[in-house]
């Protein structure tokens, strides 16, 4: 018995000894820092991940806490009180549905929709996704990226030639671009900034100027945030400061630098 | 026509040495206590366990020789099992009429069998029943049923008896015996209880530990048991011993000590022999008989129990047991109980000698 | 080191305890199905659920689930069979490998049946030659939900197997039948609940499939979009009709495992 009880402390001490360090290292902190969140389109991972960064770089009495999803998903989780100091929605109607709490939304970034094949496809041009037994994967109509394309498409007169090709409407574009990088699906239409993270697996065409659809990002700070100022200040940060450069590093779009 | 067996079988470390043939039409019982190996030979005659060496050869098909054992599919053996496994799914018909179909019978014919086989047993009005709603009796019944209607070159039935309540036991005993006269190929019931295997058979199989120790029809047996389990089978006091000569006189040393007188004529001295004496031959009293033509043997009462009007009385004398019969006024008058210290004497005239 | 048996006292005190606590779990379990309903747009269920997305997705549901119990069966009983009836040294190495899918994340799955059976997958040439391709169809979808509800009906045959009394297939075969014979008149019958119950339970974790049906089959609305990926789609746009989906699906779960698993449930 008394082997059994010790084997027992132990297992114990193994288990929380490696707790209590992390606790107390988790508990450990300089200064005590003024807490941001900030709510970011799924799009956005990326891009805000590193401007966060540099944001507390910049700002050391700033911690930015970052949450990603579908800017439908956060605009709903705000609806039902969730704690944003910043919401930055690929999506103006998700941006819409907080507009009590987010009055001035601005746009900071901009996305094009693209073309992208495996790197050793045969089609060259958005027409060539009209040939016959060409696998094309768009994403839903439910979300911004598929009705990008299909607006595009539109615009070009092919997506009723296009349609039958359509093997998958995907829920997102993560899913287009990993149908694509598969090899399952000979083309996919997704943002230029998903392509251009997807490197030399991907080939991208870019589409006609006429079809040059563009999503657009709004940003806006909580008015009344307890980090209003702060909030503002990132804001600010994402449209002409340090963000902006990352948000062009990854090929958005960013209105015209002052 | 005939059924050949020379048996080693092994299940776990119980092993089973038989060897035997048996003629179809007559009814072979093979008997023993349970452990005895009858169940392990009857799975072994069913294909139900593949026996390690030896023959078993049917109408001169050979089903297991231990290296190619024909599967119990194919051997044509019929078997009643001790817990019937009727398929409790299908009616009493369709159970009766699964082995024709099993072996490409069309539906329609293997149905009639099935009912003709119902109908033979008298439970042809429960076609439609399913086995939970039959009785005891019924459901055995429907199980030789079954069996039957596959036409089996051997029939085997295992404890067909046993589950049944007295009165329905006898019943189905008229039945079994009246069906079983009919059926021309070779048929072995296996059984534990002697009585049952003298009333039912005509050659008997009796089996100890895994070894067939006496094969013979009932009347031989119960002239010449040559086993312990035979012996109580029909009731005898067996002793195994050597014929001795002295003084004039024959005896049997006992192999557990002690000695027989015998009458002496035609015996060799030295020769191994059994010796019995049935238990109403064997006289109790509490004084030591005075007449020296007796054998006399003085030991105390083991236990009794009570035979169909007669009590049979079980008494320890030294190295030998034997069992006396007499009837319950003898019983009284002697007050026979457990412990009490008696005298058992019988002529030499009824003791049977013959060789091992 | 023995233990003293529970005194009665003791099992009494559990007889109090426990079942407070499975009361908690089943409120728990319930709790965000009635929310779910009270958030429901009733008064629009109607045109809700007789709109075209819905029938289709619906349709889609019921014939992916199921063939999926249907290939999970054909497949299901010879595993479950091999596993509790044959002996050999590689059987719990054949049963975790069975199994894993119960643990493997869907998605996961998915991506696997794609390395696996897609276009540029092990067996996708093989596949491809005889004129089969399983992304982005129907069939691909049935092969995706097959992949993770299978384990269900694996484990309930295999269990109802080991139940069996096997002296009813030496009966059998005493009676003239072949192994095929015992096992389609015999064994099957005789292992009517655990089919009853493992279809059910395929059949329901069928319904719900999503992870691997998305990143194997796509989401076509005519082709793969089964009730689960038009939910997640609605999702995004339209949450009434996600709402009324969602319980249109618990509806339909409920349904089938009352019916088919109702022994299963009732025991």
């Amino acid at each position: 018995m008394p082997d059994r009880r010790r084997a027992f402390v132990r297992t114990a001490l193994a288990f929380v000894l490696p707790a209590l360090l992390l606790l107390a290292a988790g508990c450990r902190r300089d200064h005590p820092r003024a807490e941001l969140r900030v709510f970011a389109a799924s799009s956005l991972v990326d891009v805000f991940t590193e401007a966060g960064a540099r944001f507390e770089a910049e700002h050391p009495e700033v911690g930015v806490v970052l949450s990603v999803a579908g800017s439908q998903i956060l605009a709903s989780q705000i609806v039902e009180g969730a704690r944003a100091d910043v919401f930055a929605s690929a999506d103006e109607f998700q941006m819409d549905r907080v507009g009590d709490l987010f009055p001035e939304p601005v746009v900071f970034a901009e996305n094009r929709v693209v073309l992208v094949t495996p790197a050793t496809s045969t089609i060259k041009r958005v027409e060539d996704l009209t040939r016959p037994g060409v696998r094309v994967v768009l994403a839903s109509e439910s979300v911004p990226a598929g009705r990008y394309a299909k607006q595009a498409l539109d615009r070009l007169g092919l997506f009723d030639r296009v349609e039958p090709n359509v093997v998958s409407y995907e829920h997102d574009v993560r899913g287009v671009l990993s149908k694509v990088l598969l090899g399952e699906a000979d083309a996919g239409i997704v943002y230029a900034t998903d392509a251009a993270s997807a490197g030399d697996a991907l080939r991208t065409i870019p589409l006609p100027p006429e079809a040059d659809v563009r999503a657009t990002y709004l940003i806006a700070a909580r008015t009344d945030s307890p980090v209003s100022a702060e909030a503002r200040s990132f804001v600010e940060f994402m449209r002409t400061g340090g963000g902006a450069e990352i948000l062009r590093r990854f090929s958005f779009l960013t209105p015209a630098p002052p | 026509m005939s059924l050949d067996a020379s048996i080693l079988a092994r299940r776990g470390s119980f092993t089973l040495q038989a060897e035997f043939a048996l003629e179809p039409g007559t009814l072979a019982v093979a008997v023993g206590p349970n452990g005895s190996g009858k169940s392990t030979l009857a799975e072994a005659l069913a294909g139900l366990l593949p026996i390690e060496s030896g023959r078993v050869v049917l109408n001169g098909r050979t089903l297991d020789d231990g290296r190619q054992h024909l599967p119990a599919c194919a051997r044509r053996v019929g078997f009643m099992f001790q817990d019937l496994l009727l398929f409790a799914h299908m009616s009493a018909l369709d159970n009766a009429a699964f082995g024709p179909r099993s072996t490409g019978v069309p539906r329609g014919e293997a149905r009639r069998r099935g009912r003709h086989w119902l109908d033979r047993l008298g439970v042809g009005d429960l076609a439609d029943r399913k086995p939970g709603g039959l009785s005891g009796g019924q459901a055995q019944r429907v199980a030789l049923a079954r069996a039957l209607a596959t036409e089996p070159e051997l029939l085997i039935l295992d404890e067909p008896l046993s589950a049944l309540d007295a009165r329905t036991r006898a019943e189905t005993r008229r039945l079994l015996v009246g069906v079983l006269a009919d059926f021309p190929g070779v048929k072995l019931v296996i059984t534990h209880d002697p009585v049952e295997a003298m009333a039912l058979g005509e050659r008997l199989l009796v089996f100890e530990s895994g070894r067939l120790v006496q094969q013979g029809t009932p009347d031989e047996i119960r002239r010449r048991p040559r086993a312990d389990y035979a012996a109580s089978l029909v009731g005898v006091n067996l002793f195994r011993g050597t014929l001795e000569a002295g003084d004039g006189r024959v005896f049997v040393v006992l192999d557990s000590g002690g000695r027989l007188s015998i009458p002496g004529d035609g015996l060799r001295p030295g020769e191994a022999v059994f010796a019995t004496i049935h238990p109403h031959s064997v006289i109790l009293s509490i004084e030591k008989p005075s007449t020296s033509a007796r054998n006399a043997l003085h030991g105390v009462v083991s236990g009794t129990d009570a035979i169909d009007g007669r009590v049979r009385v079980h008494l320890d004398a030294g190295p030998v047991r034997i069992t006396a019969e007499i009837t319950p006024n003898a019983a009284a008058e002697l007050d026979i109980k457990p412990g009490s210290r008696l005298w058992a004497s019988f002529k030499a005239t009824d003791i049977g000698v013959y060789p091992r | 080191m023995t233990r003293t048996t529970p005194t009665p006292s003791g099992v009494l005190a559990a007889n109090r305890v426990l079942p407070i606590v499975a009361g908690v779990a089943a409120l728990l379990i319930l709790l965000p199905v009635v929310a779910l309903a009270l958030r429901a747009p009733w008064r629009d269920a109607a045109g809700l659920l007789t709109s075209p997305g819905v029938l289709d997705a619906a349709k889609l549901s019921l014939i992916v689930s199921t063939g999926a119990a249907v290939l999970s069966l054909l497949i299901g009983f010879p595993v479950a069979w091999t596993l509790a009836r044959v002996e050999f040294p590689g059987r719990s190495v054949l049963r975790t490998v069975v199994l894993m899918p119960m643990v493997l994340p869907p998605i996961v799955g998915g991506v696997a049946l794609l390395a696996a059976f897609g276009r540029n997958g092990l067996l996708g040439g093989v596949l491809a030659s005889v004129g089969i391709s399983l992304p982005f169809t129907t069939a691909g979808a049935v092969v995706a939900v097959t992949f993770v509800s299978c384990p269900f009906m694996i484990l309930s045959l295999e269990s109802g197997l080991n139940g069996l009394d096997r002296r009813f297939e030496r009966a059998a075969e005493t009676l003239g039948a072949g192994g095929w014979t015992v096992i389609r008149r015999i064994v099957l019958p005789a292992l009517a609940p655990a089919l009853r119950a493992g279809i059910a339970l395929t059949w329901a974790r069928a319904l719900g499939e999503f992870g691997a049906t998305v990143a194997f089959a796509g989401s076509h609305p005519h082709q793969t979009r089964t009730l689960p990926l038009a939910i997640y789609d609605a999702l995004s746009t339209d949450l009434d009709a996600a709402v009324m989906l969602g319980l249109l699906l618990v509806a339909i779960s409920l349904a089938v495992l009352l019916v088919l698993g109702g022994r299963m449930l009732t025991r």
